[in-house]
């Protein structure tokens, strides 16, 4: 142990830094800086330059399926330096979530198949596992497939699919073995949205968007060859994405160390009566200790990124603690945004139409107020997505006290 | 004390309650957000029939003559039925102005009009750098050779604007942009040239705006009282209209509780309702601890309001608004979470609570500046006890 950041890694960090600031187009930087969610054009459009210019679209993928050979902590500064300037988000499901899955349980053929696409930025992905009784016990889930010839029919519904009505591709779980005990019927399948039968509808959340939908399955055909590893083992191929979901992404701390930055920089220049806001004793006091959570929570990442989960640095604990306590700071930090707007916190901003630049729009208040209502709203789930905070404390007891 | 409901008080709360469930169901409410606006002046008539506009009208103005404690209970049912028609800003506040900064003469016409329910008048106090503060006035008010006002000046976050008929104006006469002294109150036409209003909708769907004011010119009769010597009218008016919001806090944090005690009972997860969480069980029991907590500080509220002998008043409906609004920040922000996805959805009750408690922290300034402000007075008393 020694603390001491490797000069590579420096160096790493200042190579990221100028392609961002040669590649990352400016409005997509604007809409980034924003609190809106990046829709499907701006994130694949960022993937496909990330591609094309240096083959970093999928870093943490292995090298041979594509990806950048990177090691952890090179991997973490390339998402903390694109989230600090305002880089859209890439489309997770596809990158972060079936991509992986892909690499370590999908075929020859499937891979050849789903992997260059997704690291050239042109199909979208989108997640299907929730249902409206399939929650935090997604075990539960009952959207069956049955095997017909060389095609399994799907029926059934899954809810919460973020960004579904954009989505090209779906994974999902489905039930083959329905007389099996709940976790051993179930399968990883692969799915083109546009197969008749598949319908989307979006559900609209507290943040004024759309970016939910519900799926409905109605005999919707998908040839077998879509299936992901061996019939009924899809719980398992499940555990290993929710488990980088958990541990790798649980915290989002890039975006928290994002949205500090944002607070001093807006907090300087927003005033209350005669001083910047950042000013105010009650106020900095609240940003010191939420930014002390932050780094704590950021040395912790880099701990991880470094050793790996093992049973040393907390097991299979460590994820789930990093996103309860990363997630309570996503809200405290989105809340403060909004504090530091004052009369501008109530005011519903609408959210800017793709392609749209900064010279388009007109607003009541500071140019930054739009979107960080938004992001207020949206991060009011991030307690819930990806496993609640409730489930993540029962993980955490039960991992390491055995309770 | 007497803690107990008068049967007027009672009848009071039944029948805002019995309208909200029976005419203001959450249906017609997201259609008055999606097509009508998000205000009904239809609606607005109603409150006015039922009396509740006249209820904080002296009754020397042909009003009821009621009390904070009265106008609260009408605010609480309002907060609980999510009503977007702005009472607290639309009835108690103003009519507070013009009873507490007001001439007499200058009272009954207008307030006539707004226990009617014909004349809809909207308050223009605060600044984007006010924060809370009420004394923060930089719009100018300056007074001609003829006699006439000009007004120039930014306010912001004018509720109602849009909707309102004649919109009462904070502007400084005299002295510096926190001083006091030098606050003066007009009644503007909101058509008046020179009046530029730039609409928007509040997060809940409420209408609002930026009113920009360039070289209003306005009669002298415009001017509510004395020159420069509205603010202690104006500081009590906002005190009322904090313990309103309060108020509706506290009808909203009972809702989201009901809400959640109804849900936990029937959702099911690992084959058994969700309820049987002793996790979730423990979360109910604290949300009921913190709604008792505001209910009580909302009582020390109206308690100082309504005490004539009171002293520091102003600071203690701070010390109300920041407990309550931190009670209903954990209460709202948990019926989100205790309802999973459905929490965040549109199209579920239970999120617009915290929607509506975002607004309220916002309004006349946040927790961090009412805390504050409540600290001064723990100092000042600390120091008086020193010299
Ligand atoms: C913004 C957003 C995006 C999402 N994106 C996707 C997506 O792309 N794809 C996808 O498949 N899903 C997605 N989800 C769904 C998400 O995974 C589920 O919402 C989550 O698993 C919770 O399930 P639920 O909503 O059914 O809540 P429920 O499971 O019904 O939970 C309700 C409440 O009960 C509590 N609870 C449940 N069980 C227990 C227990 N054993 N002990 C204590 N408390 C308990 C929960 O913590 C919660 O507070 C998304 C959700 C949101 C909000």
């Amino acid at each position: 142990m020694d603390f001491i950041p490797s000069t590579d890694d420096e160096q790493f960090r200042q190579e990221v830094r100028s392609f961002l600031r040669e590649h990352l187009p400016s409005d997509l930087a604007w809409r980034g800086q924003q609190g809106y969610l990046p829709g499907k054009e701006d994130s694949l459009r960022w993937t496909r330059i990330l591609h094309e210019k240096r083959g970093w679209s999928a870093p943490a993928w292995p090298r041979e399926d594509g990806g950048t050979g990177w090691a952890a902590s090179q991997r973490y500064i390339f998402e903390e330096e694109c989230y600090l300037a305002g880089a859209p988000i890439p489309n997770q499901a596809g990158i972060d979530l079936v991509g992986p899955v892909i690499c370590h349980f999908g075929n020859t053929e499937q891979k050849k198949r789903f992997l260059p696409p997704i690291l050239r930025g042109e199909v979208f992905w989108i997640q299907g596992f929730s249902e409206p009784g399939a929650g935090s016990d997604l075990a539960n889930l009952r959207t069956t497939a049955v095997r017909d010839g060389d095609s399994y029919v799907v029926n059934g519904q899954k809810i919460w699919t973020s960004f579904g009505t954009q989505g090209d591709w779906n994974f999902l779980l489905v039930r083959t073995d329905p007389t099996a005990k709940p976790q051993k019927g179930i399968s990883f399948l692969l799915l083109d949205t546009h197969t008749p039968g598949v319908t989307i509808r979006p559900i609209v959340s507290l943040d004024g968007c759309g970016h939910l939908a519900e799926v409905f399955y109605d005999n919707v055909r998908v040839p077998v060859e879509n299936l992901i590893g061996e019939e009924n083992k899809g719980w398992g191929y499940t555990k290993f994405l929710l488990f980088n979901e958990r541990a790798l992404l649980g915290a989002e701390s890039p975006a928290l160390k994002r949205y500090l930055a944002k607070i001093r920089r807006y907090a300087s220049c927003q005033r209350a009566g005669d001083r910047p806001l950042i000013e105010d004793p009650a106020f900095a006091g609240r940003l010191a200790q939420y930014e002390l959570e932050v780094l704590a929570i950021d040395m912790m990442v880099q701990k991880i990124l470094h050793q790996g989960v093992n049973e040393l640095n907390g097991g299979a604990a460590i994820g789930s603690m990093l996103k309860v306590r990363g997630s309570e700071m996503h809200q405290k930090l989105t809340e403060m945004l909004v504090e530091i707007i004052g009369d501008y916190g109530p005011v519903f901003y609408p959210s800017p139409a793709e392609e749209q630049t900064e010279h388009e729009q007109s607003f009541v208040g500071p140019d930054f107020a739009p979107g960080l209502a938004a992001e207020l709203f949206y991060r009011r789930a991030c307690t819930i997505y990806g496993g609640t905070a409730e489930i993540q404390r029962n993980i955490i007891a039960k991992a390491l006290f055995g309770l | 004390m007497n803690f107990d409901l008068t049967e007027e008080q009672r009848m009071l709360q039944d029948s805002v309650r019995r309208y909200v469930n029976k005419s203001y169901s959450f249906e017609s409410r997201t259609q008055l957000v999606k097509v009508g606006g998000g205000f009904s002046r239809e609606t607005w008539s109603v409150f006015a029939e039922m009396g509740w506009l006249m209820a904080p009208i002296p009754e020397s103005c042909g009003g009821l003559g009621f009390n904070a404690i009265e106008t609260a209970l009408i605010a609480e049912e309002l907060g609980r039925g999510l009503v977007l028609e702005p009472y607290t800003f639309c009835a108690v506040l103003p009519v507070a102005i013009m009873r507490g900064c007001s001439a007499e003469a200058q009272k009954e016409k207008l307030l006539a009009g707004m226990g009617s329910g014909e004349t809809i008048v909207a308050v223009a106090h605060s600044e984007p750098e006010a924060r809370g503060c009420v004394s923060h006035v930089s719009t100018m008010a300056t007074r001609q050779a003829d006699g006439r006002y000009a007004l120039n000046g930014r306010k912001s976050l004018v509720v109602a604007a849009p909707v309102a008929d004649r919109i009462l104006v904070v502007a400084r006469s005299s002295g510096q942009v926190r001083d006091e002294q030098g606050i003066s109150i007009f009644l503007i036409d909101p058509q008046s040239s020179g009046v530029r209003c730039e609409p928007f909708r509040l997060l809940d769907g409420t209408p609002a705006a930026e009113l920009v004011l360039e070289n209003v010119v306005v009669s002298a009769s415009a001017l509510l009282g004395e020159e420069g010597n509205a603010f202690s009218g104006l500081q009590r008016a906002v005190d009322e209209a904090i313990v309103s919001l309060c108020a509706e806090m506290v009808g909203g944090m009972e809702d989201v509780i009901a809400l959640c005690s109804e849900y936990l009972k029937t959702r099911q997860q690992f084959g058994v309702a969700i309820g049987t969480f002793q996790a979730l069980q423990h979360r109910m029991a604290d949300m009921a601890i913190e709604l008792m907590q505001a209910r009580a500080m909302l009582y020390r509220g109206l308690a100082v309001l309504t005490n004539p002998a009171a002293e520091d008043t102003s600071r203690i409906v701070s010390g109300c608004k920041a407990l309550v609004s931190k009670c209903a920040k954990f209460v709202t922000a948990q019926g989100i979470q205790l309802h999973g996805g459905y929490g965040i959805t549109e199209e579920y009750r239970v999120g617009h609570h915290y929607r509506r408690l975002v607004l309220a922290d916002a309004w006349f300034g946040n927790l961090d500046y009412h805390l504050n402000r409540y600290a001064g007075r723990i100092q000042d008393e600390a120091r008086a006890l020193a010299a």
